[in-house]
């Protein structure tokens, strides 16, 4: 069903916190979600399970003098804000991942995050995206594949294997059954009305004939 | 002056990393000095009291109708005898067609609610981008009337309803087929037909988003679109008496007399769910702030007004106080304060004719209202921004912005703390040891996703509450950020410490979008939510607050204001503060 990007991002932030993301996360997650969602729309049929994978506890490697950081499992969704942050900061300027189980939401979460800078992102040294501003050559099939292996993101403008420039679609059609696991994410963040908070909840009454 | 519309980029690029603050709309020094300091403009006492100016956005709007020379049309009207049917109006702007598709259906009483619980209304509606074909409109009449419960396609702009006012609907109705005009007081007590429950805009159950119209022309401020929805359901409710009148007593039915037409405005009955939009769009918040206090900046800096300006602004502050008398509400609190405002305003007088002729009158004149109450403080600033014209006009462009808030994650902690300590003592100094100062929590009911407010010792459901929490928020990240390293960066600080980073945006954020937070704590005993209502309703050009609790209001839009019509008479901006004379 067609669904417009703001209900989407809003549903998907709400989806998030119903997860136990904090608040931070999950605009950053629920925004690089709506964005990267635009250019596949079947994205979002792993969202839910991206959201609610268990939570890695990173760490700082000791020597950031290298400037090159080596992880062992990254999730996309709780993990990638912080190397995009580690990237924005100059940190480091190329991250090493052994596994990461969704390169499409890592490039959503540069992209959004750190729009300035110029990345690339390598899978098995397979080049699979270069990103930057509201520009994303891409090899789809690639980013798409589950649990990527081997992946490298650095900063890095060089023009090097030639990749399709991909253009976001102008709407967003997402399957039901993916609405409905979301929404049932989203709902977590409801408060069950009782009798009171139906009458004293709002501030107002439950008529209005006046 | 010149103030570039903002961009995503600029704003960013106008800090450096250590978080000077540089002011992105690139004031003057001179006038930048100006500006009231954020730390007494926003509190919540003062956001409560703003009236609204020229540049609020239904005046913006009007302007831009004007200047456009738009009208009205209505290309499919098939309403029955007793008001119930379908309905289209059509205005034009920036040769872009917008139709306010309206439904009527009958409702009884006891399912007359201006709740969001509501399931049911007198009147619906969704503003469409064109002109509707019958398919269309046949597709919209199965969803409209249920409006949250419906779908709706990127072709709707806006999705809104609205209820009878049962009293003044019914009389005007009767008055009208009995072929007299209806009564002057009632009019002027009431001054709507119909209020609008809800306004939804930007994407909400699957209209468009605003990106679709954003860069559109006169579309492209803050609510513009919203507006232009809600002015055409205010001529719809015209139309719909006059032609229930008609067919009550074709041979006797007058039409509404265009002075009544142009008093009465569209009421509008507005809960808790307005109040976390100010919160969640800092920036944006920051921007309207920054724009309205950056033409009262200038206007205070005028070295002395004109004799058409004198006049001008005698004249109005003759009719803020007849509005004044017009203003009832049976809300205690505000009925109080509306009495000192009026007290005070009329001691006013002979400052306005000793000030307005001497040198930098306005700011004499703003500065002699300081020590009286805070709705005399903001309706003097009102005034004076209303004699400003075209000179301030141009300020609304400022308005907008699509900007998230964006983390400086190489930002020292020596820089972040600055920020913290330098802007943030509101926060730091709340004592939530006091359970008064914890006292609620914001939440989204499971019941059609009412915005509510809970006591959270007392009620269930604090676990969930929404991050409207920010004072209590700053003071934990305080704690947590004391005994850290100053050179350390806030990228590493955050990925010991990730629940912290919301509020570290929101810190860094306010290093040059000073206006961008509310001072003051949004989950204490004390906090009124009106405050934070009436301030964006200000925004939205909304006058005559009649408060219901303190989270609940009504109000009137568009009231005085020149119907399509009279879009293009020569005194079509002239609707400050209404008056029924």
């Amino acid at each position: 069903m067609h669904r417009s990007f703001s209900e989407t991002k809003f549903l998907c932030y709400k989806a998030c916190i119903g997860s136990g993301i904090d608040v931070g996360r999950a605009q950053d997650i629920s925004a690089a979600a709506t964005l990267i969602g635009a250019y596949e729309n079947s994205f979002f049929a792993c969202f839910p399970a991206l959201i609610t994978a268990p939570i890695n506890h990173l760490s700082i490697p000791e020597n950031t003098t290298s400037k090159i950081a080596q992880f062992e499992n990254i999730s996309a969704a709780q993990d990638g804000s912080f190397l995009a942050d580690c990237l924005q900061s100059k940190l480091f300027t190329q991250i090493q991942i052994n596994l990461l189980d969704n390169a499409l939401l890592l490039v959503g979460m540069c992209f959004h995050l750190a729009p300035e800078l110029h990345l690339t992102l390598t899978i098995n040294n397979k080049l699979a995206a270069r990103f930057y501003g509201n520009k994303l050559f891409a090899d789809m099939a690639c980013l798409m594949s589950d649990k990527a292996k081997f992946v490298t993101l650095e900063i890095s403008d060089k023009t090097i294997a030639k990749l399709v420039e991909l253009a976001p679609s102008h709407a967003l059609y997402i399957g039901d059954e993916t609405w409905r696991e979301i929404e049932h994410l989203a709902a977590r963040t409801y408060v069950a009305e009782n009798e009171q908070s139906r009458i004293a909840g709002a501030g107002a009454g439950l008529t209005d004939n006046d | 002056m010149e103030m570039p519309k903002t961009s995503d980029t600029k704003a960013f690029d106008a800090n450096d990393s250590d978080g000077k603050v540089t002011n992105f709309c690139q004031l003057t020094d001179d006038l930048s000095k100006q500006l009231r300091p954020a730390d007494s403009l926003m509190k919540l006492a003062r956001l409560g009291s703003f009236f609204p100016t020229r540049l609020s956005f239904m005046r913006v709007l009007l302007r831009q109708l004007a200047k456009e020379g738009s009208s009205v049309t209505s290309s499919v009207w098939s309403i029955d005898k007793e008001g119930f049917g379908r309905a289209v109006l059509t205005i034009s702007l920036y040769h872009q067609h917008y139709s306010l598709i309206a439904f009527t259906q009958p409702l009884s009483d006891e399912n007359r609610t201006d709740r969001v619980i509501a399931e049911a209304w007198d009147s619906t509606y969704v503003l469409f981008d064109g002109i509707p074909s019958i398919k269309d409109l046949d597709r919209l009449e199965k969803q409209v009337p249920h409006q949250e419960g419906g779908r709706y396609s990127d072709k709707e702009l806006v999705l809104s309803r609205a209820n009878k006012s049962v009293r003044l609907f019914g009389h005007v109705v009767d008055r009208l087929a009995q072929g007299i005009q209806p009564d002057f007081e009632h009019v002027k007590s009431i001054g709507y037909l119909m209020r609008t429950t809800a306004v939804y805009g930007n994407g909400k159950f699957g209209i468009s988003d605003r990106s679709k119209i954003a860069s559109r022309g006169g579309l492209s401020g803050p609510f513009q679109i919203e507006m232009l929805a809600v002015y055409l359901i205010r001529e719809f409710t015209h139309k719909l008496v006059e032609h229930i009148a008609h067919h009550k007593s074709p041979k006797t039915a007058i039409m509404l007399d265009a002075k009544l037409k142009r008093y009465l405005g569209i009421g509008n009955s507005t809960g808790l769910g307005m109040a976390p939009f100010l919160i969640s769009h800092p920036v944006l918040f920051n921007n309207w702030i920054l724009a309205r206090e950056t033409a009262i900046a200038q206007m205070r800096a005028k070295a002395r007004l004109s004799v058409a300006q004198q006049q001008e602004l005698s004249s109005l502050y003759i009719r803020a106080d007849a509005h004044l008398s017009q203003w009832q509400t049976a809300d205690t609190i505000q009925s109080q304060r509306i009495s000192i405002l009026r007290n005070e305003w009329k001691h006013l007088s002979a400052q306005i004719n000793l000030l307005k002729k001497q040198s930098f009158p306005l700011d004499k004149l703003i500065k002699s209202t300081s020590l009286l109450s805070l709705e005399t403080q903001e309706l003097m600033i009102a005034l004076v921004l209303e004699i400003g014209g075209e000179e301030i006009d141009d300020l609304s462009h400022c308005m907008d912005s699509d900007i998230a808030p964006r983390l400086r994650p190489d930002m020292s902690l020596k820089s972040l703390k600055n920020i913290l300590y330098n802007q943030f003592q509101w926060a730091l100094s709340i004592d939530f040891s006091n359970p008064d100062e914890n006292y609620l929590f914001w939440y989204t009911s499971a019941a059609k996703l009412e915005p509510r407010l809970g006591v959270r010792l007392a009620e269930k459901g604090a676990e969930k509450e929404q991050p409207l929490d920010i004072a209590k928020r700053v003071q934990e990240v305080e704690r947590a950020l004391k005994d850290c390293n100053d050179d350390e960066i806030t990228a590493v600080f955050i990925l010991k410490n990730p629940e912290f980073r919301y509020i570290i945006r929101r810190i860094q954020t306010a290093s040059w979008a000073p206006y961008s937070e509310i001072q003051d704590n949004l989950i204490g005993k004390d906090c009124r939510p009106i405050d934070m209502l009436r301030c964006k309703l200000s925004f939205f050009g909304a006058a005559k607050f009649d408060p219901k609790s303190d989270r609940w209001t009504r109000i009137t839009l568009y009231q005085g204001a020149p119907t399509a019509s009279e879009l293009n008479d020569s005194n079509a901006d002239d609707w400050w503060l209404p008056v029924l004379q």
